[in-house]
């Protein structure tokens, strides 16, 4: 399980990568897909079922299927891949290496704090979770409904907010004209009888 | 293996930072960044919790994919209204800031 993690994290690494590299929007956009599927795949590994599951039906069903809608709509191909310089890499990795030493120190800090209580460290490689008798969708479940209620309520009111504002924003007013004058000069009786 | 999967995460979020700030391609590569960004914060969480037996850390995962869903589809739109103004989504500042 060890080396499939590792398999995992190298593959999600290269993707996540490979989605800034690639020359071709709608390559970019398919690694993203596979990106997320292996994101789902080591949340699988965790005994994070219900994430996982989620993760593919939210992101690989719904985002990455919006980018690939926006991408085949959009005329990408004159879209033209400037070469970068040999300073633009240096400094691109300059910064990359310097974020990461950064953000590592403050991990391996937390992560030495945690691990003098070595129960809890062993527990994790051993992988033996047992969050009582219950699976973890229904545990999801219980803590969501019971404590989160109103969390719950706001994450829909935003995903009302978001799903209006895209209409308003991708509404023009020529269209919605255009519609109009087709809907009220379409004739009912060929409309139903042809 | 927490300690890697903690590594896996920071690579992952600047990966997406430097895809995010580092591309003269197009707009559409900014909101992947941001995805991907999201996407290491959220299975931070997951790893956090998982290795802690505690459950909220999922529940806030969950939280983040709905904002991440909203935030994809509002920036998506917004990239279809700038499209069908300036004809293209490149990020070429000199020729688009005329004036």
């Amino acid at each position: 399980m060890q080396s499939l993690h590792y398999i995992l994290t190298i593959f999600l690494l290269n993707t996540a990568a490979l989605v800034f590299i690639s020359n071709n929007p709608v390559h970019s956009v398919l690694f993203l897909i596979l990106n997320f599927s292996i994101s789902a795949g080591i949340l699988f590994l965790f005994e994070a079922d219900f994430l996982g599951f989620l993760f593919i039906m939210v992101y690989v069903g719904a985002v990455a299927v919006l980018f690939l809608f926006v991408v085949m709509m959009l005329n990408t191909k004159k879209l033209i891949k400037k070469e970068l310089s040999f300073f633009h890499y240096c400094a691109i990795k300059f910064v990359g290496a310097f974020l990461f030493l950064c953000i590592d120190e403050q991990i391996q800090l937390s992560f030495f704090n945690f691990s003098n209580n070595n129960v809890i460290l062993n527990e994790f490689n051993t992988r033996i979770l047992n969050f009582d008798t219950f699976s973890n969708t229904q545990l999801i479940g219980q803590a969501l409904f019971n404590y989160y209620g109103i969390a719950v309520l706001i994450a829909g009111f935003i995903l009302l907010i978001a799903l209006i504002g895209c209409i308003i924003l991708t509404i023009s007013i020529r269209t919605k004209l255009d519609a109009t004058v087709k809907q009220l000069s379409r004739k009912n009786s060929s409309h139903l009888f042809n | 293996m927490l300690l890697h999967q903690l590594t896996t995460n920071t690579l992952l979020f600047i990966i997406g930072f430097l895809g995010l700030t580092f591309n003269y391609n197009s707009l559409l590569t900014t909101l992947m960044g941001i995805e991907v960004m999201l996407l290491s914060a959220s299975l931070n969480f997951i790893t956090y919790s998982v290795y802690f037996n505690d459950m909220y850390g999922q529940i806030f995962s969950i939280f983040i994919l709905t904002i991440a869903a909203s935030e994809s589809a509002v920036g998506l739109a917004i990239l279809i209204v700038y499209y069908s103004l300036r004809g293209s989504i490149e990020m070429n500042y000199n020729s688009k800031n005329k004036g």
